[in-house]
């Protein structure tokens, strides 16, 4: 049989629970040695579709492909997929060994293979001290681990990641995530992670397919999805709804430009002419926090540039985000120094017209 | 199908069939159970009796009919509903005043709780054995106490009447059950009331509700559901009081304390009329069905409205 | 908000109010296990001693203990413990079975069978007691341990099988899911995986029934034979007798209930669930 390009095709997937849609005509593909980060606010559908390729739950309508075989009517064992779920199911009354080892054991591996590949896993995820404990008695890191070990120690031919890096702090699950990053190029294996987190989705795929309510609204590479995503509404989900707004709007006879921010601000000449060939009366401006610029003076702003008053900022591990108030809008800015200002005083907020995403504010879609 | 995988798919080879580790346990349910009810309901139109070796003749609904219409019988029944009436009052009254003396934390709660379980789980046949020596009207220690005390012990398996217009021994029966059961309506209307948020019990002292209030207002909307438990499982268990009055009366004095499991085993096993016995005992079934029913309406369907 | 309750109700009253209640409970108590406590003083009271006052124990003697022993309280005894641990045994085994069936799998059914299984305890047990009855009778099941035990299984698997499925049904089924994903068989689920985790669930369903068993008087005094009845057909036998000896039946009473009184101590924190038939969990 000739083998599919694809590892695993999904298609047309769809499945209801008491009458609700859950999935709704969901379809993709993927190669070898890909990463697909499938994401999604929570109740989206992520683990139901995991758990439908993984054998576990059973589709209303469509096929589940791997390797070019239909496996719709296989139990999950014979399916060539290992799950790390989003709850770990760590068994609690097992050592961490018993549970690394536990796919080995179901597929009747000998003892030698078996500590030899717990000895390979473990030593990847820096967790080799900790094989005698019992999993009830795991920090949360360490549980994350051990779940992810024993979904690596079974020989797969696709890896299911159910929010890998959910239930951590910060600071371990930053940690985590640089270090699977690290993992993954060094396994080579084909993954499919589901997240909730835009960060670890854009951080870590290969390919993203955003799934809303079921449905799959917009897929591609990470950098597509972040600097063209379709609609408003995914521009502000990944940035975690601290998006930087202004609705403006053109009369397309005269030059009358005006803004829900007021009327005191200045426009570069260029980005004016854009905004006129967008022949859009009424458009919303929008910008990532880490283009936008907030300072006491900026010189150059090529777009739309306003005078705000500096409400504040936050350290963000490396960065500063900081606060800028016009009218009842909030602007916020990346910056990795502190301007020099205090709070209350006055600053200058400019929205570069570069890196700008401009929406109809009649139906949210992306414009350019 | 495994509930897991949804339907359809199955580990092959490797899930075995749910029937299969059903089976054993309801084999036995049914050789034990539900063989013996219908048999049960076959025997109760049949007049059958093992002791002279007489062949079961089938009398249709004969048996229910002299039952039914036998005065013995609604004698019985009659006590019956005299003794639920008494004894169900106590065990709520004194089991609702105990739940509300733990209302509050303090230290010790739980094993004081404990303590109060104690006479539930132990043998209704030891206590009540026990209790015989405690009311033994001669030299016992109750009426060894109310002879100091009072001047007078009365006679506490008599058929002389108490101050509660039933004869003692039925009374002594009430007050050995009422001390064995009502420990379980306090544990469950004190699991009720645990229940209650914390919040809602501090808005009523910031309020300082008067108890009257905070019991209608606060403390039973989040019992109701454990009353209505509570009394469905202790009108079930009151029905079948067999061992307690065995011990204590034996049924007696005459058939004072002849409650309704007591008759059906008397009419069975000494009269050796297993007909009328099981069709007594189908009756005493349809009760029990219909009046949990019954509860669970009134109670439970109240809650909605 | 504690304090502001102190000044509205004046602290004095406050306070005598809260000792009244105590006192009230404490007073309850005492008279509660009154007969607990009589059991115990009475059974290690000399035989010249025993009407003259519960409280009063003198002196301690162990003569009620070898006159109960001499009664055959010790083959009573042992006759409890074989039938209880014969019927549990039987009924943990296959009541772990079901309820993981009836936890995990989706049964054609399963709501009226487990109705059912939990209508079983409504049963008058006098209704089964008649064909159950002939039946031993016909087929000399009637005066053997088999006969008691195969009963006493009957009637501890239902409660046995809704508490170990509530104990089950509080394991999240992701760990089932992921033991398939394993490849593991139903079997190694259940005993390696489930049964582990549950094991105290077990054990508490277990003494319920053990309890359940323990005291069960009406079927072992009609099925039990001379040398097969337990203690609580042992105790009623005494009952019928004129000018019998109390000590004795103190004695008797003091073996029989004191691993009852040990078991309620460990059983507090399932209590809920066992006197509710693992329908109610907290």
């Amino acid at each position: 049989m000739s083998k599919s390009e694809y590892v695993i095709q999904v298609k047309n997937i769809v499945k209801t629970y008491n009458g609700k849609i859950v999935l709704n005509n969901i379809s993709f593909a993927l190669k070898r040695g890909e990463l697909l980060a499938i994401l999604g606010p929570p109740g989206s559908g992520k683990t139901t579709l995991l758990k439908i390729i993984a054998g576990l739950v059973k589709q209303d309508a469509g096929d589940v492909i791997i390797n070019g075989r239909i496996v719709n009517d296989l139990p999950p064992y014979e399916r060539g997929v290992s799950l790390v779920f989003e709850t770990l199911a760590l068994y609690p009354n097992m050592s961490v060994y018993e549970n690394i080892a536990s796919p080995l054991i179901a597929e009747k591996k000998d003892k030698e293979y078996i500590d030899k590949r717990i000895g390979e896993i473990t030593r990847l995820l820096k967790i080799e001290h900790i094989l005698d404990r019992k999993a009830d008695k795991l920090s949360g890191g360490e549980r994350q681990r051990v779940a992810i070990a024993r979904a690596l120690a079974k020989e797969a031919e696709i890896y299911l990641l159910d929010e890998p890096l959910s239930n951590l702090d910060a600071k371990i699950r930053y940690a985590l995530r640089t270090e699977f990053k690290k993992l993954k190029s060094l396994l080579g294996k084909t993954i499919i992670l589901a997240t909730s987190d835009p960060s670890d989705a854009l951080a870590l795929g290969d390919n993203v397919v955003l799934l809303f309510n079921g449905a799959i609204i917009q897929e591609g590479r990470p950098s597509d999805i972040y600097y063209a995503p379709r609609n408003i509404s995914i521009a502000r989900y990944l940035t975690g709804n601290i998006l930087n707004e202004v609705s403006i709007s053109i009369d397309t006879h005269g030059d009358d430009v005006s803004t829900d921010i007021g009327r005191e601000f200045s426009i570069d000449p260029y980005f004016l002419k854009v905004l006129r060939e967008v022949n859009e009366t009424s458009i919303i401006l929008t910008s990532y926090a880490d283009v936008c610029i907030i300072d006491k003076f900026i010189e150059n702003c090529s777009g739309i540039k306003v005078i705000g008053e500096f409400i504040g900022y936050e350290y963000r591990g490396s960065e500063y985000l900081l606060y800028a108030r016009k009218e009842r809008r909030i602007f916020r800015s990346l910056r990795t120094n502190l301007p020099n200002v205090t709070f209350g005083e006055k600053v200058e907020v400019c929205i570069p017209h570069r890196n700008a995403l401009l929406f109809s504010s009649k139906t949210g879609d992306l414009i350019r | 199908m495994h509930k897991l995988l949804s339907k359809g798919v199955l580990n092959k080879g490797r899930t075995l069939n749910p029937w299969l580790m059903i089976l054993p346990a309801f084999l036995i349910l049914l050789v034990f159970n539900i063989f013996p009810l219908l048999w049960s309901l076959g025997i109760s139109f049949h007049r059958f009796s093992v002791i002279i070796r007489e062949i079961p003749r089938y009398v249709g609904g004969l048996n229910y009919i002299n039952v039914i219409t036998s005065a013995e019988a609604w004698d019985r029944i009659i006590r019956t509903g005299i003794y639920l009436a008494y004894s169900l009052s106590f065990q709520f009254g004194l089991g609702l005043l105990l739940s509300l003396l733990l209302f509050e934390d303090f230290k010790g709660k739980r094993i004081l709780i404990t303590l109060f379980t104690i006479p539930l789980m132990i043998a209704p046949v030891a206590s009540s054995l026990f209790f015989r020596y405690l009311f033994d009207e001669n030299l016992g220690p109750v009426n060894n106490f109310l002879k100091h005390v009072v001047g007078y012990g009365p006679l506490w398996f008599s058929s002389d009447i108490s101050p509660l217009g039933i004869p003692y021994a039925l009374f002594t029966v009430i007050l050995v059950e009422t001390w064995i059961w009502t420990p379980f309506v306090m544990f469950l209307l004190t699991a009720g009331m645990s229940s209650i948020p914390q919040d809602l019990i501090e808005q009523s002292r910031v309020d300082s509700l008067k108890f009257r209030h905070k019991f209608r207002y606060v403390i039973l909307p989040y019992i109701k559901p454990m009353i209505a438990l509570a009394l469905i499982f202790r009108f079930m268990d009151s029905l079948k009081t067999f061992d307690s009055i065995y011990i204590l009366t034996a049924g007696g004095p005459g058939a004072t304390t002849e409650l309704i499991s007591v008759y059906i085993y008397r009419v069975a096993f000494e009269r050796w009329d297993f007909g009328s016995a099981t069709a007594l005992s189908y009756l005493v079934l349809v009760i029990v069905i219909f009046m949990t029913n019954v509860f669970m309406r009134y109670i439970l369907g109240g809650e909605r409205s | 908000m504690r304090k502001r309750n102190q000044y509205t109700t004046p602290l004095i009253l406050y306070r005598v109010r809260k000792s009244l209640k105590f006192a009230l409970l404490i007073a309850l108590l005492m008279i509660y296990l009154i007969p607990i406590y009589g059991m115990f003083s009475l059974a290690f009271k000399p035989r010249a001693e025993i009407y003259s006052g519960l409280f009063e124990l003198t002196r301690i003697t162990l003569e009620n203990f070898e006159e109960a022993y001499r009664y055959g309280a010790y083959s009573a005894i042992t006759n409890s413990i074989i039938v209880t641990v014969g019927g549990v045994s039987i009924a943990l085994i296959l009541a772990v079975l079901a309820s993981y069936a009836f936890s995990r799998f989706a049964i054609k059914g399963k709501n009226i069978l487990m109705f059912y299984i939990l209508s079983t305890r409504m049963m008058p047990p006098i209704t089964l007691i008649i064909p159950i009855f002939i039946m031993f009778f016909n087929i000399g099941l009637k005066g053997t341990y088999l006969g008691l035990i195969l009963v006493y299984a009957m009637m501890s698997i239902p409660l046995s099988i809704w508490m170990i499925k509530s104990f089950i049904d509080d394991i999240p089924k992701d760990i089932d899911q992921a033991a398939l994903v394993d490849g593991h068989s139903t079997m190694f689920i259940l005993f390696k995986i489930i049964i582990p985790m549950v094991i105290p669930g077990i054990a508490a369903s277990a003494a319920f029934a053990a309890i359940m068993l323990w005291n069960e008087f009406l079927f072992a005094l009609l099925l039990s034979g001379v040398d097969t009845k337990p203690t609580s057909v042992l105790l009623s036998s005494i009952r019928g007798e004129r000018g019998f000896n109390w000590g004795r039946v103190a004695a008797i009473e003091v073996v029989y209930i004191l691993p009852i009184i040990v078991l309620v101590f460990w059983l507090q924190k399932y209590m809920l669930r066992g006197l509710t038939f693992g329908t109610v969990r907290r």
